[in-house]
């Protein structure tokens, strides 16, 4: 059975190192950008099953990188989840408008991060 | 006049179907037992993967700190660690100097807050008189979510003053203990060897040297 990737796009080293001990402990593949620009570049590049993107991050932040994950082909689909620690209704409604699926507030939980990304990539594999 | 072979038919069918509700019966409460079983084996897999989440806090916490290249480094990791694992933008760390905290680290208001009210020894042996790690304090009239003493050994050298916790956290709980109990006793000495380790142009002969 082929891995999932999924693409942590965070610029701080401890959020990452989190969910990738979270993840990869669930036997997914982990790519790491460490910011919204890179995170644009990684995708297009790798192709991840799925995103997890930090909102405030430097030279390109989560909801510009949104943006440009679902005007590019390559990355139009992937599932993409904003993890923040803003749970402001207004901040939520950015990310909706910038064309990420789902919303996740830090500090991130173990249970709620596993039930999110499995839903999104059971999802994916059951119209593939 | 009755047919013996009918009645000898109804009886075994009449001792069938006692059978029959006698198996019923124990099927009834095997699946009675399967069901609160299974509940339990839920709830005790629910438990461990909780602990499983709070084992990995502690553990991206100790890597974080211990990794740290500079002071700068470590403070910024203690930075991170209170952000993402612990979940606040409103604290701020303290080292002592002499009798007084200054501020060394921080985000948020709490920051400012240390800058115009520099909180004074007594906030942290306030903290000490709890004898834990975690504390709630009052400073300068306003309610502080949690302060910890930074220890080296037994010794006091400084503390993180939480002011709030994020919005949609209701408080902190006892998973945060832990992580806060690790930073409490292992983050000033982290600091500490991270800048030995910074001025170190190469290894030292031994590490016992």
């Amino acid at each position: 059975m082929n891995r999932k990737k999924i693409l942590v796009v965070d610029d701080s080293p401890t959020a990452i190192m989190w969910q990738r001990m979270i993840l990869e402990d669930e036997a997914y593949d982990v790519l790491t950008a460490g910011d919204g620009a890179e995170g644009v570049r990684v995708a297009r590049e790798s192709r991840p099953d799925l995103v997890l993107l930090d909102v405030v991050m430097p030279r390109m932040n989560g909801f510009d990188a949104c943006r440009a994950m679902r005007a590019d082909d390559v990355t139009r689909d992937v599932p993409i989840l904003m993890v923040t620690t803003r749970s402001e209704m207004d901040q939520v409604m950015r990310g909706f408008e910038s064309g990420c699926n789902e919303y996740i507030t830090k500090p991130v939980d173990r249970t709620e991060l596993l039930t999110k990304v499995r839903s999104y990539l059971d999802h994916s594999e059951w119209h593939s | 006049m009755t047919d013996p072979d009918l009645v000898a038919r109804e009886r075994a069918a009449h001792v069938a179907m006692l059978e029959a509700r006698r198996e019923l019966a124990r099927l009834r409460e095997q699946n009675e037992q399967l069901v609160a079983s299974n509940g339990d084996l839920s709830r005790l897999l629910l438990a461990a993967e909780q602990r499983n989440g709070d084992a990995i806090k502690l553990i991206v916490a100790a890597r974080r700190l211990m990794e740290a290249g500079s002071p700068t480094d470590a403070l910024r990791s203690l930075e991170e660690i209170l952000i993402n694992v612990v979940g606040t933008e409103d604290f701020v760390v303290l080292a002592l100097h002499g009798d007084a905290l200054v501020p060394i680290a921080g985000v948020g208001g709490a920051v400012e807050h240390a800058r115009q009210y520099p909180p004074s020894r007594s906030v942290v042996l306030e903290c000490l008189a709890h004898q834990e790690a975690v504390a709630s304090i009052r400073w300068h009239g306003e309610d502080v979510a949690a302060c910890i003493p930074l220890r080296i050994d037994s010794r006091i050298v400084g503390a993180i003053a939480i002011a709030n916790v994020l919005p949609h956290r209701a408080v902190l709980d006892v998973y945060d203990d832990e992580v806060l109990q690790l930073l409490s006793k292992f983050a000033a000495s982290a600091i500490l060897s991270a800048g030995h380790r910074a001025d170190w142009t190469q290894l030292p002969p031994s590490i016992v040297s």
